[in-house]
């Protein structure tokens, strides 16, 4: 191999590394975006923090009990078992009192690029305003309304 | 304790890849084996695939939109494992096959391995950028653009060692045919879709239905495909056309004939069946936009790819150099495979055509537009037979008899119609034993068969007949098989005049004036070449004679 291929190859060698380097640092230093918790996508943070952290009774205040009144936080318990997730949000639509934020949910790791270029499961949560902030209506992520009316 | 065993286990990983990697390395350069390195390249091509993921997934973590909840160490984890993985291996198969291939020119494992990274990759690429592009100027969900900046630094990659280190062998056209392959198929649906937005809008206009003009999301497909098609197909091919692009060139010009005729037919039959149904019109000639999308495309992709078949020869006619293009065995393939669709949907459609005629209960209230509808296309399946079978029995009988793509047809249609014939004489046999036992057989099955039996033993015994006549032809010694001639000399002369028909001649030029070839060396070359394949050198002492393939 001649010289300047051999001081070539070093340079990609090294850019390789050094931009490894650099997208794992920037991706463990990166924190979530921290949004107002009275708009429809805080509310949204809020609720899915608390998944996350499995604090399963906050979560559940933040759901419309009228969408869902026999629904416990056990329920939502027992279907985020063992979950780990990130969660990105996109562009919040409102309309008469209807807030709509779409939710990628990042399950583990990423389908990566091989998987249709999808970077996660699209969900989209509904909202309803309330005095003061926003609630959760319909079914929503991580989907336990089944499990509300086991006994 | 878990924390100690995972670190005991990652250190028990390292291990292992290092003695792995130390293994490959110290065979690096051997002159073991053919150098095709069909394995080797296969682990080269996982190897990679987990790299470019395990990259791609640390863009993702880093970059993954307006995060609201969790980090990516998950991400990161999983694309740290992999790329422990992965990389140490990519890189030292990449090292070893390069210098393998410096002792193995003509490895046919590294086109291969091109044409792999070229399918996986690339067609990643394209999706991920459309996605991109939809997100950005059109109405689609987020998009990773790390994705595209990895995939396609990893393309340009490809691209660059494929420049530095060109693929020898027959299947040194291969990745740059799977290039054009993704690019043509892109551009071509982007192409489709916007023809079909437009007219489907100006219909919609015109009749008052739910047209709605929608055409950026298939103008990002044209975008897309366009530029990597023209750079992979439309460059100068490096010498002679290689197998992989003769039978592209075969695939789409089939593929694109027979759905610009398709279409044509969809539309004959839209016509045709409106005027003796009772459809309004607003919903009758809905299908009119897409049938039009799909038959240009067609016609287009037709018409580039049949005038870029059949290899052009220099042939001197009487001193005067003329450069024709001659049929050869891609545009025979080509004519036959036609022949053989037509033949195929003749037999078909008119044996549906016997069964419509015959059964009133299935068929119903939609007996006349079927009628019609399968009479439109036993006619065009007819016309594209006899237009293709007509164009290869024109051609000179004793050549086009020794052809391989002409014995393929007839002897492979033969077998293909001989069973058909076989299985539908059995089912007619089957109710024609019903009558008698004084069952209660179906009629239209009868007629299905009966018909379908009719006609495809015809078809045999046609092709059986043809493919008779042939060998008939090459038993009575009448046959010279067509043979080329390659000429390096000064100036040819009338050497290519005297040449028999059968010949190609192809001229190379000398730079002086020392291989000029007069009347009586003409006449020798030609004893001395007979009727087979050669290389003619034309020096100052005579001419050189060599055998060629």
């Amino acid at each position: 191999m001649s010289q300047s291929k051999t001081v070539r190859g070093w340079w990609v060698a090294g850019g390789a590394f050094a931009l490894i380097v650099g997208l794992v640092a920037v991706a463990l230093i990166r924190k979530p975006v921290e949004l107002d918790p009275t708009t429809p996508e805080g509310t949204v943070q809020a609720y899915l923090q608390a998944v996350a952290d499995k604090d399963f009774s906050t979560a559940i205040s933040m759901i419309d009990a009228e969408s869902h009144p026999d629904c416990k936080p056990a329920d939502l318990a027992y279907v985020s078992r063992d979950q780990h997730f990130t969660a990105t949000v996109g562009e919040t639509t409102i309309s008469g009192g209807i807030a709509y934020v779409p939710v990628t949910i990042t399950m583990g790791a990423s389908p990566g690029p091989f998987d249709p270029g999808r970077s996660g499961y699209d969900q989209q949560f509904t909202l309803r305003e309330t005095d003061g902030g926003w609630l959760i209506t319909g079914d929503a992520w991580p989907y336990f309304s089944w499990r509300c009316d086991q006994p | 304790m878990s924390t100690i065993l995972g670190g005991v286990f990652l250190l028990l990983v390292v291990v292992g890849i290092a003695l792995g990697v130390r293994a490959l390395a110290s065979r690096r350069g051997g002159r073991e084996g053919s150098g095709h390195d069909f394995l080797p390249y296969a682990l080269l091509a996982v190897a990679v695939g987990i790299t470019v993921y395990s990259i791609a997934q640390l863009g993702r973590a880093a970059f993954p939109g307006a995060n609201i909840v969790g980090s990516g160490g998950q991400q990161v984890a999983s694309a740290l494992a992999g790329l422990l993985v992965g990389a140490p291996f990519a890189v030292i198969l990449w090292r070893r096959q390069a210098e393998r291939r410096k002792l193995f020119p003509g490895s046919s494992g590294w086109p291969l391995y091109l044409a792999v990274a070229e399918a996986v990759l690339t067609t990643t690429l394209v999706v991920v950028t459309v996605q991109l592009l939809n997100w950005l100027i059109g109405d689609g969900d987020r998009s990773s653009w790390t994705d595209v900046i990895v995939l396609g630094a990893v393309v340009g990659f490809h691209e660059w060692a494929s420049r530095e280190d060109p693929p020898g062998s027959e299947a040194a056209g291969l990745p740059r045919v799977v290039g054009s392959a993704i690019g043509l198929i892109t551009v071509s649906i982007g192409v489709a879709g916007v023809v079909w937005s437009l007219l489907d809008y100006l219909y919609g206009t015109l009749f008052a239905t739910a047209g709605s003009l929608d055409t950026i999301r298939w103008l990002i497909l044209v975008i897309i495909g366009l530029p990597l098609w023209v750079y992979r197909w439309l460059r100068p091919w490096a010498t002679e056309p290689f197998a992989p692009r003769k039978v592209w060139l075969v695939v789409t010009s089939v593929a694109g004939l027979a759905t610009a005729i398709g279409s044509a037919v969809a539309v004959a039959i839209t016509v045709v069946t409106y005027v003796v149904g009772d459809v309004a019109a607003a919903q009758h000639f809905e299908v009119l936009p897409g049938a039009i999308a799909a038959g240009s495309v067609g016609y287009l992709i037709w018409a580039h790819h049949r005038r870029r078949m059949g290899v052009r020869w220099t042939v001197m006619v009487h001193g005067e150099a003329d450069t024709v293009g001659l049929r050869d065995h891609v545009v025979a393939a080509y004519q036959y495979i036609m022949a053989a669709l037509g033949m195929s949907f003749a037999v078909g459609s008119i044996t549906a055509l016997a069964a419509v005629a015959i059964d009133r209960d299935i068929v119903g209230s939609d007996r006349p537009a079927a009628t019609v509808s399968l009479a439109i296309v036993a006619i065009a399946s007819v016309a594209v037979w006899w237009w293709f079978w007509s164009e290869c029995q024109s051609q000179e009988r004793a050549i086009e008899s020794t052809i391989q793509p002409r014995r393929v047809y007839l002897i492979g249609m033969a077998i293909v119609a001989g069973v058909a014939a076989t299985q539908a004489l059995i089912a007619a046999l089957v109710v024609i034993f019903q009558y008698i036992l004084g069952l209660d057989p179906n009629q239209t099955t009868l007629v299905t068969e009966g018909t379908l039996a009719i006609l495809a033993t015809g078809a045999t015994l046609h092709l059986l007949q043809v493919n008779k006549a042939d060998r008939a032809l090459h038993e009575s010694g009448v046959v010279i098989l067509p043979f080329e001639v390659t000429i390096v000399c000064s100036h040819p002369g009338r050497l290519a005049a005297l040449f028999p028909k059968e010949a190609k001649t192809k001229v190379i030029y000398r730079d002086d004036d020392l291989g000029v070839v007069t009347d009586e060396l003409a006449e020798e070359i030609i004893l001395a070449v007979g009727t087979k394949s050669s290389i003619v050198w034309v020096h100052e002492n005579g001419f050189e004679v060599a055998p060629a393939r």
